[in-house]
């Protein structure tokens, strides 16, 4: 399978005069995609358009040349897409399985034995076969999100949209949502939103969004350059121009900043969270 | 050497199906019930798969079934009128509850998958409309009172599903419901106010406006059919 092509030029999208996207431009084909920023800079709003839940209000969108404002198109390319919403729930009283056959249904997957056969590859796939028979109210929350990333992965989707698919589980299972999703960087375009700087460092590529426009795209490396130079160790409290700043271990002090440099501070190897702070800020 | 008699892959695949086969879970019964009157396992699944329809409904549909019994010993047309005043909003609350955000935990994942929306609504409409026909009709039947007034609500019901179908393109299901419920009590006042006969808004000219109620209602759920298939959504 190849894996989706998507090509979103000039996206705006408003709600009630309040603009979501200002004009997004977006291009990727196969990898893993992570659109990063704060909350309430439009990433559900994009994710959701890309996802062929909403229309954006101007712009174009093509997702394997299929465009979403047409009926027939927008069915196509549902026929290809895995979406995982960041309100991914499911009837708390129904079973495991029964909630992903349901979604497998509406996928399209009709005849009863092969369906059967996905739900539980789906099911397997993320750890949860042995709990087909469970309710879903008997789920922990890193369950309950690993089923959304199962239903998102029913009839072998090349478009892949996960809106923040790690939120609110603990570590052992953000690691293993993580390493889920980045098996189908290889057959799919996945696409995943997100805030947390660790979670986009696995990526292929970074969209960095903020206030609705992209303010940067490129590898988690390039992203972490951003910061050269603006990263310090310091024996010393930063001064005034320090965007960020944390006493170590140590005891000494991390600053990022604008130069000049703090006084007596030695320059440290950028991260991607500086990288990250830094074109945030250079955006404000 | 001999190259392997079975093919592994195969082998694994074969067994993979098998397990499939023995672990799926058994439908629940109403499930069973419906697949038993003849109707395919998927769409008895999507038919039934919001848990807030078959709650509120089922004590909808008990009530109305009951206030169908109990005006068995009407000397007047009141408790007939009674019936057939409520019988029709049945379906529209069932339908109401049986998609969009507030009744479907699930309801965004499904509207992007190729399922229509519409055509999940009217498939779940029209199980809706064929379990209220047969239980709220088979319980006027059972009413010697009610007479051919027993399927007198019908095409009313059919009229004001549409009808909140229709309102549901501008406003949630639920708020389409009310105002649908609410537009049916005034009309219902507005005619008995009018006419002699206290059951005048179920004769068969009145009928024949319902049919035209509800022709026109889907000509607006077809042309506005997109608003099923995006999110309605506010931030």
């Amino acid at each position: 399978m190849t894996a989706a092509q998507l090509l979103g030029n000039g996206l705006t999208k408003s709600f009630d005069d309040r603009p979501a996207l200002a004009g997004v431009d977006l291009a990727a084909q196969g990898g893993l995609i992570a659109v990063l920023g704060p909350n309430g800079v439009g990433k559900t709003t994009l994710l959701r358009c890309i996802a062929t839940v909403l229309v954006p209000d101007s712009g174009s969108l093509l997702i394997d040349g299929l465009d979403p404002k047409h009926e027939s198109d927008r069915i196509e390319i549902r026929r290809r897409l895995g979406y995982q919403p960041q309100q991914a729930n499911f009837a708390v009283s129904a079973r495991v399985f029964d909630a992903l056959d349901y979604l497998a249904v509406l996928k399209g997957i009709d005849d009863d034995r092969r369906r059967r056969q996905w739900v539980f590859h789906v099911l397997e796939l993320v750890g949860l076969r042995d709990r087909a028979h469970d309710k879903v109210a008997e789920l922990s929350g890193g369950m309950r999100q690993r089923l959304g990333l199962a239903q998102a992965m029913l009839g072998q989707p090349s478009l892949i949209v996960l809106d923040e698919p790690a939120a609110g589980v603990d570590p052992d299972e953000r690691f293993r949502i993580r390493d889920l999703i980045a098996q189908r960087r290889t057959d799919a375009t996945v696409i995943m939103s997100t805030h947390l700087t660790d979670e986009a460092a696995v990526c292929d590529t970074i969209v960095v969004l903020n206030e609705g426009t992209v303010r940067f795209v490129g590898s988690p490396n390039t992203l972490a350059k951003q910061a050269a130079g603006r990263a310090w160790v310091a024996d010393q409290p930063p001064n005034a121009n320090a965007r960020a700043s944390w006493r170590q271990a140590d005891g000494r002090y991390r600053i990022l900043g604008t130069q000049p440099a703090p006084p007596n501070a030695e320059t440290v190897s950028p991260t991607l969270e500086d990288g990250y702070l830094t074109v945030v800020d250079r955006a404000a | 050497m001999s190259a392997p008699i079975i093919d592994p892959a195969r082998l694994e695949r074969n067994w993979q199906a098998v397990r499939a086969e023995l672990d799926v879970p058994a439908p629940s019964r109403l499930e069973r019930f419906v697949r038993r009157l003849g109707f395919p396992a998927p769409l008895t699944r999507v038919a039934l798969a919001t848990p807030g329809l078959r709650r509120a409904w089922f004590v909808a549909v008990g009530v109305v079934m009951f206030v169908a019994l109990i005006s068995g010993d009407a000397q007047t047309a009141d408790n007939i009128f009674g019936f057939l005043v409520l019988a029709p909003l049945i379906p529209v609350l069932g339908v109401s509850f049986a998609y969009g955000i507030e009744a479907d935990p699930a309801h965004e994942i499904g509207v992007a998958t190729p399922m229509r929306g519409l055509t999940l609504v009217l498939t779940r409409a029209a199980v809706i409309l064929s379990v209220s026909a047969m239980l709220l009709t088979l319980s006027a039947l059972l009413n010697p009172a009610s007479g051919m007034w027993a399927v007198a609500w019908l095409m009313p019901s059919i009229a004001l599903t549409f009808t909140s179908l229709a309102i549901s393109t501008w406003l949630s299901p639920r708020k389409a419901a009310a105002a649908t419920a609410g537009g049916w009590l005034v009309g219902l006042l507005l005619i008995r106010g009018a006419a002699s006969n206290q059951l005048a808004a179920f004769t068969p000219p009145l009928q024949l406006l319902y049919l035209l109620l509800a022709v026109a209602a889907f000509a607006v759920v077809w042309t506005r059919r997109d608003r099923f298939d995006l999110l309605a959504v506010q931030l």
